[in-house]
């Protein structure tokens, strides 16, 4: 398991990158408990956020099982009239980068090249 | 005392903080609790000494659709207050074992994880899993990893090891959620047993506890309760020096020094195309038995792995602690076959349980190729041929000893190995000592295996006669010497009967 501070060296690498983050967390698919997690608006619940976001993780698998797909999940994207929430599932595939920004102040290309430079390189 | 709060359907579980006096129960509560943006309850400290206990209440993370709340309690470590730890480990559905890594700390770590394995041998229900959450790693003169391993070895605890340095944060949020697993390994385990109980927790606050700690001694420790008010940790005067979160930021931007950790699983594997290693981040209900088999997984993630291709399967080695197997056929296209498959196997390791070694797991995981693999992993525990091999090295007497002694322990094998419930293949390698007896110390094979084979005394003898060709030579080099040895042990007392006698000549003509 990565550890905390090298997770959060990393949210910080992506923060530096993008303008308009409202909150990352590093998070355990199996439990839902974030493993880093940092927050830049205090009405924003990360942690109920980052519990239900593995729950979509792990039906999105379920799914893809279903439908007999081989393919590996490498993110998801959720478009909100304000927000894009971006999910990158971490190398090893059980834990994942859950990263919500705001949708005026970036774009997604932007979003999804600062989170995959920089979470390559970690290991789940 | 995991239970589903029908109040808010809320999975509750409890994590208690153990440890030796001064290893760093409470400050490793505290960071946790700076990192979760969380206060920290203290009923009563004497000169920065816990008298009750340190309380966390965190909800977060989601186990099969509801909340987990999780509570976390520090014990007190001082041994006059040695009820009260009781009291609060029995309470418990996964320990984290604050280790104090200076050497004085450690002597003290092994009296209070003795005591520790004594109050969890008294919990009913799937067993409670240990975190060693190993601290001050920062110490120059730090116990090194292996000396902690070996004395986890030597007290039979299956314990992952995360290392730490407390005061600075590091390391405690990995032995926090590593905890939080093993605690829902068991809860996975209550609910199939249908012991899981919807009901509102009895202690659902630091004041709870505190009243029934209170009302269960009666005053027993009345030191510690003398100063028994509520002191509440306010979340600002946490932040007042800055958040965990902002000091860990700011100390990676300035330094490069990374913090203590297990290093990254190595695998050294032959083929480029060698399947992923299960590791401990598997999902419940994926490994068996499910809280020391996340532990064994914990421990082989951080280990250089030689793995092997052989026929379709793959065996490596764990740093000659493990060994590692999966079989060529026991690869799954979908999960549920997989798990129906680990099902089964499970009822077959529990079924054999008096005639194998205990430290073993199975476990179930993505081949990293979009498949599913079946793993067993099986401790290196020495078997008869590592026995003789030694034995060979030393003088006539040993030499006689260790050959008879091993010779007995597999025809005891092959007699035990009827009760299986399937063939067990029979070599000096797959069968070993136990304090109760010859014991299989190999993989166990399929679920498909042939049913057990029944062993004639002769037969057996045969069999191991074959397996002792490696030994023939130097037996024969030292013929007469080793005869008399064995002549020696045939005078005494314990060794009277027919079979003894049968299999005495038997070695006295192969050699």
């Amino acid at each position: 398991m990565t550890n905390e501070k090298s997770l959060l060296e990393t949210i910080a690498k992506i923060e530096a990158d993008v303008t308009g983050v409202i909150a990352t967390a590093a998070v355990d698919l199996e439990s839902g408990m974030t493993l880093a997690a940092k927050s830049n608006r205090s009405d924003f619940d990360l942690t109920v956020a980052s519990a239900y976001n593995s729950e979509l993780v792990k039906q999105k698998l379920k799914i893809m099982r279903a439908l007999n797909l081989k393919a590996a999940l490498e993110d998801m994207v959720l478009t909100l009239t304000d927000q894009f929430h971006l999910i990158k599932l971490l190398p090893g595939g059980t834990s994942f980068l859950y990263l919500a920004a705001d949708r005026s102040a970036t774009n997604l290309a932007i979003l999804r090249n600062a989170v995959n430079k920089h979470c390559n390189g970690l290991t789940a | 005392m995991a239970v589903i709060d029908p109040n808010d359907d809320c999975v509750v579980i409890r994590i208690v903080y153990d440890g030796a006096p001064m290893a760093g129960k409470t400050t490793s509560v505290a960071a946790l609790g700076r990192g979760l943006g969380v206060g920290v309850h203290s009923p009563a400290e004497y000169s920065g000494r816990t008298l009750y206990f340190d309380w966390l209440d965190y909800t977060g993370g989601l186990f099969e659709g509801r909340r987990i709340r999780c509570q976390i309690v520090s014990v007190p470590g001082q041994a006059t207050l040695a009820p009260r730890r009781r009291r609060l480990l029995q309470s418990a559905d996964a320990v984290v074992f604050v280790g104090d890594s200076s050497p004085a700390g450690f002597a003290a770590d092994r009296r209070y994880l003795g005591g520790l394995c004594g109050v969890l041998r008294e919990v009913s229900g799937p067993p409670v899993g240990i975190v060693f959450q190993a601290n001050k790693r920062d110490l120059a003169d730090a116990t090194p990893l292996d000396r902690v391993r070996s004395m986890l070895d030597e007290l039979l605890l299956p314990t992952a090891i995360v290392e730490s340095v407390a005061t600075e944060g590091a390391g405690i949020r990995e032995a926090f959620v590593f905890a939080v697993r093993l605690a829902l390994d068991r809860v996975r385990e209550l609910t199939r047993s249908g012991a899981l109980k919807t009901v509102r927790p009895n202690v659902n606050s630091a004041d709870d506890l505190l009243n029934e700690l209170r009302g269960a001694e009666a005053g027993a420790l009345d030191l510690a309760v003398a100063s028994g008010r509520l002191e509440h940790t306010q979340l600002h005067e946490l932040q007042g020096s800055g958040s965990l979160a902002s000091d860990a930021l700011q100390e990676a931007m300035q330094s490069n020094l990374d913090s203590p950790r297990a290093s990254a699983p190595t695998t050294v594997a032959t083929s480029t195309a060698s399947p992923a290693i299960p590791d401990e981040k598997v999902a419940s209900g994926m490994v068996w038995p499910p809280v020391e088999g996340r532990t064994i997984l914990h421990e082989i993630a951080r280990a250089t792995i030689n793995l092997q291709p052989a026929d379709g399967s793959w065996c490596g080695d764990v740093d000659r602690r493990w060994s590692l197997h999966s079989a060529a056929d026991a690869v799954f296209d979908d999960v549920e076959a997989g798990r129906t498959e680990l099902v089964q196997w499970a009822r077959m390791h529990a079924a054999n349980s008096e005639i194998i070694s205990k430290q073993r797991c199975i476990v179930l995981a993505s081949d990293g190729r979009g498949r599913f693999r079946l793993w067993q992993l099986v401790r290196s525990e020495p078997s008869l041929r590592s026995r003789i091999e030694a034995a060979l090295l030393a003088d006539a007497a040993v030499i006689a000893t260790a050959v008879l002694s091993s010779a007995r322990a597999f025809l005891e094998m092959a007699e035990r190995s009827a009760a299986a419930t399937c063939e067990l293949p029979l070599t000096l390698h797959t069968t070993g000592f136990s304090t109760s007896g010859a014991m299989y110390v190999g993989n166990l094979p399929a679920s498909s295996a042939p049913p057990p084979r029944r062993w004639l005394v002769a037969q057996a003898t045969d069999a191991l006669l074959s397996e002792l060709e490696f030994a023939r030579p130097t037996l024969q080099a030292h013929r007469s010497s080793v005869l008399a040895e064995l002549a020696k042990i045939a005078r005494h007392p314990g060794f009277q009967t027919r079979a003894h006698w049968h299999l005495l000549q038997r070695l006295a003509a192969f050699i």
